[in-house]
């Protein structure tokens, strides 16, 4: 584990490193923030509520997003493209490393600086939004953890596995470029699930996809049941487990296909 | 002169073209993408209106005209100057040497010596569906006499974006490993698929002035939608004035002051 640790604190040190990175992600996140909280808030016109969702949790959604993704999101698909792509792959397989388990704590490095970016970006946007931004505590709140945890594993699996596609293909960015959009579109990042239709509702509850971003939010939020939290996180656990099995598999086979390329 | 550099900006595409014809697959990938993309837009457009009938006046025909007009502003130049984002890359590992040492305007190679005639393609596969789905909600009159106007102001609205998308790649001069720089105009486009009006007042100043995406997607939009403001399109003027003298500037600074990373 220590040596997992070692490529942790060295990543936190290595994200606050670049300043000029920092700034770019503070613009890209307040312009992506920017931009549908004030749609939905036009949608909503004289309406107080769609759905059961009233304007002010409307706009505390959209400005928890940011705030929830920026601790599950996972990016290890291009991490593992890229070293297999150009050969890098091969210096960590004759190392005493598990691969996978140094991509996730390297990504876990970089996470440490970003929350307090995140804080930033809701300062910067709170004139425009405080007259909807409402927060309380409330006894659900126990559940935000293991959601959190959970939303991380499920992402970082489903990343590892749409990267480890490089094995096998040369242009694997389709598989990204249709993870992103299933994700933009059921994960709840354009809206609450509930915004959805009934049947593509009932559709996206088996999947993965609202464990990834919606849970979390909704238990922040207060808007979910004890109920369905524990059918959630339970069915989290189940894709956690299915994944694990896929990812192990496609590593197996993977690496035995790899030849090397850049050595 | 002039014919000089006419001559290396056919004798690049040419040359893009070949390669572009050499990787069958891509072609594939590019229809699927934008097929994809489509959908994904096709999807947020429905459940939008799945609310409303309009948004802050704008209907669900508009609101796809808008999103037409956005991708025809960003496509000429994400067919001559994708080369721009290579800059970044170029710096960091000392090759803009050999773009400087050549006897050519150092930025007019930067931004157009790899066109990508491939992002044709994804226009076009993205696009049809779009045009179908006005074609469908076809609830608001087009008004056709406009055309030519719209033409223009679509064209202004490309070398705008070309000039946005310069003037953000140089900072790489001055800050190292902004790899992702280019997100900065993902978000911004993604700002500009809305009416203008939706957002608070500061919002709309900055997307009129700093980030000017009103002037891409909005202004032309309003012009075929038979709302001609003669105010904007002065604005639109004079931002491209700006932004050309402001690009050039920014550009000789930039070189004046770089030291190569390989020497």
């Amino acid at each position: 584990m220590g040596k997992y640790l070692a490529e942790f604190k060295f990543n936190i040190q290595a994200s606050f490193a670049y300043r000029g990175v920092i700034i770019l992600w503070i613009i890209v996140t307040f312009l992506q923030v920017a931009v549908l909280p004030f749609v939905w808030l036009s949608v909503y016109g004289t309406q107080d509520s769609i759905v059961g969702f009233s304007k002010s949790m409307m706009i505390t959604y959209f400005v928890l997003i940011p705030c929830i993704d920026v601790l599950v999101q996972s990016w290890a698909d291009f991490e593992i493209k890229d070293d297999i792509k150009e050969g890098r792959l091969n210096t960590f397989l004759i190392k005493p490393i598990n691969y996978l388990l140094r991509v996730f704590w390297v990504e876990n490095g970089w996470k440490v600086s970003r929350p307090f970016i995140v804080i930033l970006i809701v300062l910067l946007l709170y004139p425009f939004i405080h007259t909807y931004f409402q927060l309380s505590l409330h006894a659900r709140l126990v559940w935000i953890l293991p959601a959190i945890i959970a939303s991380r594993f499920l992402n970082f699996l489903i990343s590892s596995i749409i990267g480890m596609a490089a094995f096998w293909t040369v242009r694997s960015n389709w598989a990204l470029q249709i993870w992103w959009a299933l994700q933009t579109l059921a994960a709840g990042y354009v809206a609450p699930l509930s915004f959805y239709p009934p049947n593509i509702q009932k559709i996206i509850s088996y999947t993965p996809f609202p464990m990834l971003l919606q849970t979390p939010i909704n238990i922040i939020l207060d808007n979910i049941s004890t109920e369905q939290i524990v059918r959630q996180l339970l069915l989290a656990s189940l894709w956690i487990i299915i994944l694990l099995i896929i990812s192990n598999f496609l590593w197996k086979k993977g690496v035995r296909k790899t030849e090397g390329i850049g050595m | 002169m002039k014919n000089k550099y006419l001559k290396i900006l056919s004798r690049t595409f040419s040359n893009s073209i070949s390669e572009f014809f050499m990787y069958r697959a891509d072609f594939f990938f590019r229809i699927f993408m934008g097929l994809l993309w489509s959908t994904t837009s096709l999807v947020i457009v429905e459940l939008i209106f799945y609310h409303t009938p309009s948004l802050d006046g704008w209907s669900q025909s508009d609101i796809l005209l808008l999103y037409i007009t956005l991708n025809l502003a960003f496509v000429v130049q994400d067919v001559l100057t994708n080369s721009i984002f290579e800059l970044s890359s170029h710096i960091a590992e000392g090759r803009f040497d050999f773009i400087i040492i050549k006897p050519i305007d150092s930025q007019f190679f930067a931004m157009f010596n790899r066109p990508d005639p491939g992002a044709l393609l994804f226009f076009f596969t993205y696009n049809i569906p779009l045009i179908y789905g006005l074609y469908l909600h076809s609830d608001s009159p087009i008004h056709w006499l406009y055309f030519p106007l719209y033409i223009l102001l679509i064209l202004a609205s490309n070398i705008l974006w070309m000039l946005m998308r310069t003037i953000i790649m140089t900072l790489n001069f001055w800050w190292q490993r902004l790899d992702n720089i280019g997100q900065i105009l993902n978000s911004m486009q993604e700002i500009g698929r809305y009416p203008i009006s939706i957002y608070p007042r500061p919002l709309k100043i900055i997307f009129y002035t700093i980030f000017p995406i009103a002037f891409s997607g909005v202004v032309p939009a309003e012009v075929l939608r038979g709302n001609i403001s003669w105010v904007s399109l002065i604005g639109m003027f004079i931002v491209l004035c700006i932004l050309s003298l402001f690009s050039r500037f920014l550009w000789k600074k930039a070189i004046r002051n770089y030291t190569s990373a390989s020497s």
